[in-house]
């Protein structure tokens, strides 16, 4: 399910992205926050992310962390989490080249690119993990 | 007699320095050593008035500290209590560049961002090495305290890089060595005896340094950097140790993961993931054309493979554009000098390191016992290496970011530092730019000869002491 609840609440102006304990936080986990900044700093990364409620679950390469859509700020926070809305999964150089906006379709072919849960949300969630988004 | 008195006359009053807060500002630095206040600081811009100093501070036997930029981390740019800083950065000149015998005399203030800029204006190019230090300090300050840089996997430490150098030495007497001491090139550092060796890593013990012929090297058209994502340090340290002994690269190093999380604006980075890399690979590649660097990429990835398939934890070369893509951050590694600022400009603002220059094949054991050392300091083990000299050695560093205000950390510090450096100089890793911190426990290592033979050198040059007395004292 994909809300409007942000915008209903009144907010506004982006929301930010916050690394829940920094300093434990691994380099998958840091890359992702450095990118959702970027592309959240952007109104149509701003406006896409408004519209997303829920935990998404990431296991990169094995270094696992979890997106937090809420209402007031995007937050990062490294390990698994339960019931996620979304899964994904895949070796860190899928990843990356997903970042890169390269090889998406074949790593998802091969297998090096899993997705589980929402398609809907996974559609709008890969724009703001790309670097360029 | 005062020390503005004592060296009235040796350059004009207005580069004299002796107010408090020009004093307080020369007493310090980045390291956990603790601050020292000069009595006065004197700015220097010709090499006359700098043997006026030295004759001067010789009767008024004040000891005298030399510096260029004065971020050295070894402490070495401290003063002694109430002695005299000579700050070189006012020597600023690009004496000459030499584009047919490929070498640069420059003065000592001349710095790694202005070499860039005269070096990018020739054609054809030419170029030199550069640190991880940044921009704005001292190329002839580094390559005298014998440091590194990119192109010392292809020529060694920076200096070998030196042909020859203009000295003050303690009495007054201006000496130039290398083929300068017999001719009006400074193309080559023989074959008289090599008498430049007698300034290079003395830590400015032997006199005064007030030019330095620098070796240039032609600039490949291209280069390209990649960075390679190691599982382990030492699938790392293997790859390294490889690729040194192909003439593929012009450079190979690795930083281990607590640098990479500092990039993102990680205070002290904890807790390493088991699946996190370990290591960050760099490598540059250079070519005349395209065609031989992509030969030379295939050469690299097929490499690679094989580590791979022997076993190693090896990404594949992500180049440093792609990294810049993902992390603007990144570009700090894009391109030279290197602006490393996140590892000083922080909250607390203290950097430190044990600097060692060591065998490579033992690179993995020095890591296994110094890793856990700085874990129980609690500080992560931010470590940087790179093969030197086509790998006949290598340097590792143990870099630590810490909160310069708190006593309690500096002295953890200088704990950790200490053990660090015993663990290591076992295994033949030994200070380089060498904190006189450092001494004590060197001094347990060197040749009794060695010693001797140092201190004998020192005081038929300097009997009076004079000269940077904080240094390569026993």
């Amino acid at each position: 399910m994909l809300s409007d609840s942000r915008r209903d609440a009144g907010h506004s102006g982006p929301p930010r992205v916050e690394v829940v304990d920094l300093d434990r936080t691994h380099l998958a986990g840091l890359m992702a926050a450095s990118i959702l900044r970027r592309n959240l700093a952007r109104p149509r990364g701003a406006a896409l992310a408004g519209r997303l409620r829920g935990v998404v679950a990431v296991d990169a390469g094995g270094m696992r962390f979890a997106i937090e859509f809420g209402d007031d700020a995007v937050r990062i926070r490294v390990g698994d989490c339960e019931r996620p809305r979304l899964r994904v999964r895949a070796t860190l150089g899928a990843l990356l080249d997903a970042a890169l906006g390269r090889g998406v379709a074949v790593a998802f072919l091969r297998g090096r690119l899993r997705m589980r849960g929402n398609p809907l949300l996974a559609l709008r969630l890969l724009p703001l993990l790309r670097a360029d988004g | 007699m005062s020390l503005r008195a004592a060296f009235a006359g040796a350059l004009p009053a207005h580069r004299v320095f002796d107010d408090e807060p020009t004093l307080d500002c020369f007493a310090d630095d980045l390291t956990e050593e603790e601050p020292s206040r000069p009595g006065i600081v004197l700015f220097p811009e010709t090499v006359e008035e700098v043997r006026a100093i030295v004759l001067a501070a010789g009767r008024a036997r004040a000891p005298l500290t030399v510096r260029a930029a004065g971020t050295n981390v070894a402490g070495l740019a401290i003063p002694s209590p109430g002695g005299a800083v000579v700050d070189l950065s006012r020597m600023d000149r690009i004496v000459e560049i030499d584009a047919a015998e490929m070498y640069a005399v420059i003065e000592p203030g001349v710095t790694w961002a202005a070499m860039k800029i005269a070096l990018d204006a020739i054609d054809p190019p030419l170029r030199l090495g550069y640190p991880l230090s940044p921009p704005h300090t001292g190329v002839l300050a580094n390559c005298l305290l014998d440091g590194l840089g990119n192109l010392s996997l292809r020529h060694g430490s920076m200096g070998e890089w030196l042909a020859g150098v203009e000295a003050v030495l303690p009495d007054g007497t201006i000496v130039r060595t290398g083929s300068a001491a017999a001719s009006a090139s400074w193309c080559s550092r023989g074959p008289l005896p090599d008498l430049t060796g007698l300034f290079v890593g003395w830590q400015g013990a032997t006199g005064i340094a007030t030019k330095g012929a620098v070796r240039l090297w032609p600039a490949p058209p291209l280069r390209e950097r990649s960075f390679i994502l190691a599982g382990d340090r030492g699938s790392a340290f293997q790859a390294m140790r490889l690729l040194a002994r192909t003439t593929l690269c012009d450079d190979i190093g690795g930083l281990s993961w607590p640098t990479g999380r500092m990039l993102f604006g990680a205070a002290r980075p904890t807790g390493r993931d088991s699946n996190e890399p370990e290591f960050f690979v760099y490598v540059d590649l250079t070519a005349e054309t395209e065609r031989e660097l992509d030969l030379k990429r295939r050469r690299l990835h097929g490499l690679l493979d094989g580590l791979r398939a022997a076993g190693r934890r090896l990404e594949r070369p992500l180049p440093v554009a792609d990294l810049v893509r993902l992390e603007p951050a990144f570009s700090r590694f894009a391109d030279f000098p290197m602006a490393l600022d996140f590892l000083y400009r922080h909250p607390g603002g203290g950097l430190t390191w044990v600097g060692t220059y060591g065998p490579c094949s033992r690179f993995e054991e020095a890591a296994d016992r110094v890793a856990p050392l700085m874990d129980a300091a609690g500080f992560p083990p931010a470590l940087v290496s790179r093969p030197m000299a086509g790998g006949h050695f290598g340097v590792l560093r143990m870099l630590a970011r810490f909160d310069r205000g708190d006593p309690a950390e500096r002295r953890r510090v200088r704990e950790m530092n200490r053990s660090v450096l015993a663990a290591v100089l076992p295994l033949g890793f030994l200070p380089y730019k060498c904190p006189p911190w450092a001494l004590p426990l060197l001094r347990e290592a060197l040749d009794p000869g060695f010693a001797a033979l140092l201190e004998r050198v020192r005081a038929a040059i300097d009997p009076a002491g004079i000269m940077s007395p904080r240094c390569w004292r026993f």
